[in-house]
């Protein structure tokens, strides 16, 4: 997880954050699969890393 | 610009902020001041759509970095101070019509990098002594601008609620010498084999999502309809403590709520959402007490009727609910299959189909 953020004013002095965050290699490919697989399904894997094959949604 | 006036029956501060009356108010979408600008003879909030997520300071703020003095007098009751805090927005993305819980989970685990880097910054700053990240969904709970956005408030005190919930997690950390939400979730999820609750004997009928790091439930006390509390198995008091694999669990029980709400009524739920962590005033004890969670707090408590806070909650802080919260879990959870999105995806007989 890499984050890059641009530091910017609103013309009246206000700060401005815009962020950048980088999902890197295959844990970006990993939670890629996991999110459109949340979209369709409504499941809700857990994240790379994880132990187990993802969420226990109960129904 | 307000101040804070001091309310000496509740004992805590009112902040007042009388310039927001006249905040942007539900502007058509061509004129939405979240969006990235796309005619520079209209600039926006925003200049460009280089980014994943987006956070300014309020435009109408309830407090600033340095305010003016207060513009009245306080009493030998009622002292008044300066509105002294920061109040940023964060934009959940560039697309205007995409909500949270309509992200990727990638996404969402995006917006929870940035959530913990507001968190570390604005904690820095010497006057701020909590930072409270929210989100107001929908115009049934004063919503006024539709991009999908959340808030962060860095108050320059311990709000009420929190104060309180630290009040009772310390005594109980003082009599027991536990954390109070860690004994919550053993109430609620009891860690059986695998670490898996089971609802099968009764214990975890409250539990909607859950996977190994997080825990989505409606509490036995909850006082919203639909509240659900999002509560990390392990003992962290701010999302900073969260690994990098916590932190994509938390992404993944987001949408897993957040698919639910929206699938209950079929429409987007609307709810207030309040993270819930360690004060940033960093006292020398610090905060062994405080379980980072997050809380939903819905305020529809059947399809085309609404909760409101009258006088019961209002006058007198005692809430009173229309549902069991047993059942209101068992509707969450049946909310992703009667839309056709099986839960896990894999059935009733599978692990997650519980």
């Amino acid at each position: 997880m890499r984050l890059t953020l641009r530091r910017l004013r609103e013309p009246d002095g206000r700060a401005l954050l815009l962020y950048r965050v980088e999902v890197t290699g295959e844990l970006a490919a990993a939670a890629e699969a996991a999110g459109s697989g949340a979209a369709a399904a409504g499941s809700v894997p857990s994240g790379p890393g994880g132990s187990s094959a993802g969420a226990r949604a109960h129904g | 610009m307000g101040e804070l006036r001091w309310h000496p029956l509740l004992g805590q501060w009112v902040v007042v902020a009388a310039h927001r009356q006249e905040r942007t108010y539900k502007p058509p979408t061509e004129f939405c001041p979240l969006c990235p600008t796309r005619d520079p003879a209209h600039p926006t909030e925003i200049p460009d759509d280089d980014w994943d997520i987006a956070v300014f300071e309020n435009r109408f703020p309830s407090f600033v970095a340095d305010p003016p003095p207060p513009e009245v007098a306080g009493t030998a009751l009622s002292p008044v101070a300066p509105a002294q805090g920061v109040c940023e927005v964060v934009v959940y993305s560039p697309d205007h019509r995409r909500t949270l819980a309509e992200q990727s989970v990638a996404h969402i685990r995006k917006l929870v990098e940035v959530w913990a880097h507001r968190y570390e910054e604005l904690s820095r700053r010497p006057f701020v002594r909590y930072v409270m990240i929210f989100e107001n969904r929908g115009e049934a709970v004063g919503v006024t601008l539709h991009h999908p956005h959340g808030q962060i408030y860095a108050f320059p005190f311990i709000p009420p609620i929190p104060q309180q919930e630290l009040a009772r997690a310390r005594e109980h950390h003082r009599r027991t010498g536990r954390c109070l939400l860690c004994d919550v979730l053993e109430q609620e999820a009891p860690a059986a084999a695998g670490g898996v609750a089971s609802p099968v004997d009764g214990r975890g009928e409250r539990v909607v999502v859950e996977n190994d790091d997080f825990v989505v439930f409606v509490p036995f006390f909850a006082r919203f309809p639909y509240e659900t509390m999002v509560l990390p198995r392990r003992h962290v008091s701010s999302i900073l403590e969260l690994s990098g694999r916590e932190r994509w669990s938390l992404a993944s029980a987001l949408k897993g709520i957040l698919t639910r709400y929206d699938g209950l009524f079929g429409f987007h739920l609307p709810y207030m959402m309040v993270m819930h962590q360690a004060p940033t005033d960093r006292p020398a004890e610090g905060y062994p007490e405080c379980h980072f969670h997050i809380e939903f707090l819905p305020i529809q408590r059947a399809p085309t009727k609404l909760k409101y806070l009258a006088g019961s909650e209002s006058g007198a802080g005692t809430f009173i609910t229309d549902a069991t919260p047993e059942e209101m879990a068992r509707q969450l959870r049946r909310a992703a299959r009667e839309r056709g999105q099986d839960p896990a995806g894999e059935g009733d007989g599978g692990e997650g189909g519980r």
